[in-house]
């Protein structure tokens, strides 16, 4: 009889034991396989292009940290560099469709001609873009996403050459990407066309200017040709870029293999993830080890039968082997099957903005890495008990009337398996612990606004409705004056960009008699918005006024800044009256007419940044945010916005409607899954710990009934028995916690980038912790001890 | 000779001292004999059977089985020695449970690397031999002790053994049933056996043609 017959006999005999160990692999290597398939298609996969080894992002260099590139140093990069095949450049943007139904309005990514082809993946109709759209004067052509050709022209396969209107703007139809492509990577919003630069009328009005950055780069390296190369070929060309223009001198150029830079701010916590689910795996193993170890012992005289009839050690190992390896397989398979269904949850409720985690799947990959766990998992959970019990004398076992030994229970291998799982569920504790403080401190940032009940509209304008200034301001008073008349709303405003919406706009300032160095760029978000924008946000007005109706296109040009603005150009003096000079349209300088309260703006965990607020009239822009504070639930208003928008032009598309509470918790919408994540990793690894040390404990008294019949015989009180057991528990658990303690003050280092308001080693984070584990151990030791006291002496002695 | 032990002893620390079990014991067993070790209870006769039974490597002297020195061989050589000569009968028959009759004595043959086909026909002779051929697919808690401890000799002898040891192979059986096993070990000691049994029953050691006496670990009578 094989040994896998053997192992299913032997395991059908034991129902509820193999199903309560399948069950504890399956939750283990289920949870593995589903973050490993996360990590393995957003980290490991490489990139779904051709070639994808060989592209680079290509970023220019200001102030020591990437930063966006002009279109024509990006044409320059492209005109002098050897090392490159080809060089593509991108932006993304928002485009309206109109005349093809509602209005609808969607992402886009503007690009360069060849980038599409560089990234080698062909078109499902027609082409992609060539050279000759990128010269001025082109005609307008567009490439569609497959969503886009599905969702507005219904899979049409004569859409290729026909004109469809964007902005206001006739462009023809010259190509449908096939289903899954997508670039760049955007999970939330990925792009559904792809347009030319020169086509683009928002931003061909930049290409020419050197000042204006608003392009990535990505370059496809010649074979042979090393990142090292390249970068020391673009730096040598930016520097004769930075001696022939002046504004180029603060620049140089970064050469980054792509895939890591997409990747580089999700590293950390992925590998986090995978850490804390593999520890959880681990203690796993540690707690079927022991299962099997306390079940071996049960087996003891089975094994030295087995022994005694010629089996050799290696045959009895192979055996127990194939019984931890067969519900290891079983586990997999259960393991499988619930890693297909965590990964879909996972990425339908993950706020991560992670490239290509909507594309990621349990593929082959995970599958194999699920059974080649299976195999570990069966490995280690059952090698402990086999060489254990394979390695008993058998003659001790048979000799008939013998009392039963004490076997395994004698052995230091379970206790040392429960300390071992108590250390790194402390580790694993601290880790959420510490997860948890952080997501607490930060919902407890002030944003600087107030996020309840209001509700705003994203607009773009297509210029070629409206081209200028004067058609803006017209559409923005309309839309403003009517919102006002929305049932509940008590106050509307404007702004070109809200705080935490994840988009801004950026501008270079200059402080009047401040001394400007041209190599240092001081730049500051800008929100351009309407009178009534920081009474309607609640931001607080700290010193001056607020922007007037008076303030407008005809009027002197003022402006608004932050406090911490404020103080870092005037300290001890009072702002109010002096003067700063900004990069809107050589507008010149702006008198400085109040101070308001500082607000986050791109993430609660940053520090705030010096600000500055323009009124809307002076300085117009084609994309706004309409703010309505609301009296009711801000949602009801959301319908009436809509409504509202089609009053003034129907053909005009709404954009991203959002309450300014789904704004805040975007913001803390990360922190707050891997919080969750390794918290509940870390529960179900205080819950195993706790089960391996009750189950530990509760053999152990089983083995002991005769020991703790003669103790109560001899006198001893139900609490004596107590104070032994719990007593022998607490000497494992606190062997456990220290040595977690340790673990964790090295380990918890590692998550220092990802908290906030709270050290990696946060006493009140560990004490907490380290209570919570002993409160677990003393209930795991103390449901034993209480069935100890119950043995009743005569019954334990008899038996014997 | 086929077995010979010599100044065998076998002992536990206890505290700073020690404790013995079997004290210079010195026994030769000639093939085809039937020998029967007997004396009260902690006397030290399992243990002197485990260790001719090389399920026990924990004791000193010099054992030879077959002129081969057991005290100086391996485990894996003794475990070859053993598996080569030597078939064990339990008191409680330690058939494997959630094995068939079947299976149970194709163990022994499978851990000898016999191939299926022959362990096939070595199982269906035993099985025809000891007239079970009926109860090959019960499981032990379907038999009868007596049937139990039946399959249990069979499995003892299924490999050739030269010799059988017995750990008071019917303890646990009623008198007619304890009279069919010791029979049997009549049958195979006339066809050439050689058996060695532990008891407690002067009947049983009636069965056998000598009988060694153990008391306190020591041998007072053979």
């Amino acid at each position: 009889m094989s040994y896998l017959t053997q192992a299913f006999r032997t395991l059908r005999k034991t129902p509820g034991f193999s199903a309560l160990v399948v069950a504890v692999l399956a939750i283990g290597i289920g949870a593995n396989t589903a973050i490993f398939s996360i990590v393995n298609g957003v980290l490991l996969k490489p990139l779904p292009f051709a070639a994808a080894s060989r592209l680079v992002a290509v970023d220019t260099i200001k102030n020591n940290s990437p930063d966006d590139t002009a279109y024509p140093d990006f044409l320059d990069w492209k005109a002098q560099a050897r090392s490159f095949e080809r060089l593509g450049g991108y932006a993304t943007a928002a485009v309206t469709l109109t005349g093809n139904g509602e209005a609808a309005s969607f992402p886009c990514a503007v690009v360069s001609g060849d980038l599409l082809s560089m990234l080698g993946v062909a078109p499902q109709l027609g082409r992609t873009f060539g050279d000759e759209d990128e010269t001025p004067g082109a005609g307008r052509h567009v490439v569609l996403a497959d969503s886009a050709w599905s969702k507005y022209f219904s899979r049409d396969r004569a859409i290729v050459g026909r004109s469809i209107t964007l902005d206001g703007d006739p462009f023809v139809v010259v190509g449908v990407m096939p289903a899954g492509f997508e670039f760049p990577f955007d999970a939330e919003d990925p792009p559904e066309v792809w347009l030319p630069v020169r086509a683009s009328r928002l931003l061909s009005q930049w290409a020419d200017q050197r000042n204006a950055s608003f392009m990535k780069a990505v370059g496809l390296l010649r074979e042979g040709v090393d990142v090292r190369t390249a970068q020391a070929e673009l730096a040598t060309i930016a520097a004769g870029l930075a001696a022939k223009y002046p504004r180029n001198q603060d620049r140089t150029v970064l050469v980054r293999p792509l895939q890591e830079v997409l990747v580089k701010d999700y590293r950390l916590g992925l590998l986090v993830l995978l850490s804390a689910v593999a520890a959880v795996l681990l203690i796993a193993c540690a707690n079927i080890a022991n299962l099997l170890l306390a079940r071996g012992s049960a087996r003891r005289r089975e094994i030295a039968v087995r022994l005694a009839l010629g089996a050799s050690r290696g045959q009895i190992v192979r055996q127990l082997l194939a019984e931890s390896l067969t519900l290891a397989v079983i586990g997999g398979i259960f393991g499988a099957a619930f890693a297909v269904w965590a990964v879909d949850v996972l990425v339908a409720v993950s706020p991560l903005q992670i490239p290509r985690l909507h594309a990621v799947h349990v593929d082959g990959g995970a599958l194999a890495f699920a059974a080649a766990l299976s195999m570990v998992t069966g490995a280690l959970s059952g090698l402990a008990p086999a060489f254990q019990l394979s390695g008993s004398n058998p003659g001790d076992s048979l000799k008939d009337g013998e009392r039963g030994g004490t076997g395994a229970s004698g052995s230091r291998t379970p206790g040392a398996l429960v300390v071992a799982e108590m250390a790194v569920s402390l580790v694993l504790l601290a880790a959420a612990g510490l997860l948890v403080r952080s997501l607490v401190e930060l919902q407890r940032v002030n944003p600087g606004f107030v996020a309840e009940r209001a509700v705003a509209m994203q607009l773009l304008l297509p210029g070629a409705k409206y081209p200028n200034a004067a058609s803006m301001r017209a559409f923005y008073r309309r839309l403003r004056d009517g919102a006002l008349s929305i049932p509940g709303a008590s106050a509307v405003a404007l702004s070109t960009t809200l705080p935490l919406s994840g988009s801004n706009v950026d501008v270079g300032y200059a402080v009047e008699g401040r001394p400007v160095d041209p190599k240092v760029r001081t730049g500051a978000p800008l929100f351009a918005v309407s009178p009534e924008y920081l009474a309607t946000m609640g931001i607080p007005l700290v010193k001056g006024r607020a922007f007037t109706e008076r303030d407008n296109e005809n009027a002197p040009n003022v402006l608004i800044i932050s406090e911490a603005m404020a103080a870092k150009y005037w300290p001890n003096e009072d702002p109010i009256g002096k003067r700063i000079t900004i990069g809107y349209n050589d507008s010149g300088p702006r008198e400085i007419v109040g101070v308001a309260g500082d607000v986050k703006q791109a993430d609660l965990a940053d520090r705030v940044k010096p600000t500055i607020y323009t009124p809307f009239e002076q300085t117009p822009w084609p994309f706004v945010s309409v703010i309505v504070r609301t009296r009711a639930a801000p949602e009801s208003a959301a319908g009436a916005l809509r409504g509202l928008l089609a009053q003034v032009d129907p053909m005009q598309a709404a954009g991203e409607i959002k309450t300014l509470d789904q704004y805040v918790s975007r913001a803390v919408a990360t922190p707050r899954f891997t919080a969750l994540l390794v918290g509940s990793f870390a529960s179900f690894a205080l819950l195993l710990a706790g089960f391996g040390l009750f189950s530990v404990m509760a053999y152990s008294v089983a083995q002991r009934g005769r020991e703790i019949g003669i103790r109560m015989a001899l006198g001893a009180r139900p609490g004596d028995v107590r104070t032994m057991v719990v007593g022998q528990a607490l000497r494992m658990g606190v062997t456990g916690l220290a040595l977690g303690l340790a673990g964790a003050l090295a380990v918890t280092r590692v998550l220092e980038s990802l908290l906030y308001g709270v050290t990696p080693n946060d006493p009140f984070t560990f004490a907490a912790v380290s209570a919570t584990l002993l409160a677990v151990m003393l209930l795991a030791a103390y449901l034993p001890a209480r069935a100890a006291t119950r043995v009743d002496p005569m019954t334990a002695l008899r038996t014997e | 000779m086929l077995i010979s032990l010599r100044n065998v002893e076998k002992s536990y620390p206890v505290g700073v001292g020690r404790t013995y079990v079997l004290r210079r014991v010195n026994v030769d067993i000639k093939e085809g004999e039937f020998v029967s070790i007997m004396g009260p209870s902690g006397a030290g006769k399992s243990t002197v059977l485990h260790i001719l039974g090389m399920h026990d490597s924990a004791w000193s002297g010099e054992y030879y089985f077959m002129d081969q020195p057991v005290h100086r061989l391996n485990p894996k050589q003794r475990s070859e020695l053993h598996k080569k000569h030597i078939g064990f009968v339990f008191q409680s028959y330690h058939l494997l449970d959630n094995l068939t009759v079947y299976e149970n004595l194709e163990i022994p043959l499978s851990y000898r690397n016999v191939s299926r086909k022959d362990r096939q026909s070595m199982v269906g002779d035993i099985l025809d031999r000891f007239q079970i051929v009926g109860k090959k697919d019960l499981y032990p808690n379907q038999l009868s002790g007596g049937q139990q401890q039946l399959v249990g000799v069979a499995r003892a002898v299924i490999a050739n053994p030269q010799v059988i040891l017995a750990d008071e192979p019917t303890g646990n059986l009623h008198t007619a049933q304890g009279k069919e096993i010791m029979e049997l070990f009549r049958t195979l000691n006339e066809g050439g056996t050689t058996i060695v049994q532990v008891t407690h029953s002067e009947v049983n050691a009636s069965y056998g043609t000598r009988i060694i006496q153990l008391r306190d670990g020591w041998v007072v009578d053979d």
